[in-house]
């Protein structure tokens, strides 16, 4: 699977930096077109995402798959064409070392009709490196 | 997953941003919002302040009928305040803290909140 990488150092300790991941809804406040999570589990292990751009609305499944705080979260998108996000955290002194890496299908028939592949993975790492950098936004002063 | 053109969406509330201004040191937005008396604003905000990592500030003796209600929050550098009229609710965001981008970014997560929290 194709994949797309972005990092960032935060001035915040890893373990504030891994509580970004750790609520599934608060992903609304850093990942651009997502507009709603729903259907939380009790466990947060599990929950339902929804983008809207325009009224262009994209809703799927998702299940996180590894929650190693505060080094690594990962999640799967289950439904639709799936992918594999994982964050990253490394304490580097008061400093966090930030990475967020996509893997993602890519999805031949959307593809014909959409876009090349390489503008989609244009279009994911420009979306990776947006979290990225609102994620250092939000936790820096 | 699910694909959908949604030009209305019911679970929508109608908010639109109708002024902003930015300075070096503050920020301060207008929205207008669709008239919906049973929606708590002060919960919509507080809870997504509690997703910014932000210790939301409510007034909660004041009753909901008085005017304007108010979520303080980042030891009073941010302010939201909410004004009902006959078909509007105002809502005023003034943020005296943080940078530029920041300010944008933490106007931009409430203005979604707004929006789309059920």
């Amino acid at each position: 699977m194709p994949k797309v990488t972005e990092n960032a150092v935060i001035t915040a300790p890893a373990e504030k930096v891994f509580q970004m991941f750790v609520e599934p809804e608060r992903a609304v406040m850093f990942v651009p077109g997502l507009s709603r999570i729903s259907n939380v589990s009790p466990d947060k292990r599990s929950w339902d995402f929804e983008f809207n751009w325009l009224g262009l609305v994209v809703s799927g499944h998702s299940e996180c798959t590894a929650s190693e705080a505060p080094k690594k979260y990962q999640f799967k998108t289950l439904t639709g064409n799936k992918s594999t996000w994982t964050y990253r955290c490394e304490p580097d002194g008061s400093k966090t070392k930030l990475s967020l890496e996509v893997e993602y299908e890519v999805p031949q028939q959307q593809l014909a009709r959409f876009a090349s592949e390489t503008v989609l993975q244009k279009m994911n790492q420009n979306t990776a490196r947006e979290i990225v950098s609102h994620i250092k936004t939000l936790l820096e002063p | 997953m699910s694909v959908r053109f949604r030009p209305i969406d019911w679970r929508r509330t109608w908010v639109v941003q109708i002024n902003s201004s930015s300075a070096d040191q503050s920020s301060s937005y207008t929205w207008l919002a669709t008239q919906d008396r049973k929606r708590d604003w002060a919960a919509v905000f507080s809870s997504a302040l509690n997703l910014l990592m932000e210790t939301p500030e409510v007034t909660r003796d004041v009753p909901r009928d008085v005017q304007p209600q108010e979520v303080r929050f980042a030891e009073g550098a941010g302010r939201i305040t909410w004004q009902r009229t006959w078909f509007w609710i105002i809502i005023r965001l003034q943020l005296n803290s943080f940078s530029p981008k920041k300010r944008a970014l933490i106007a931009a997560a409430l203005l979604k909140s707004a929006r789309y929290t059920d």
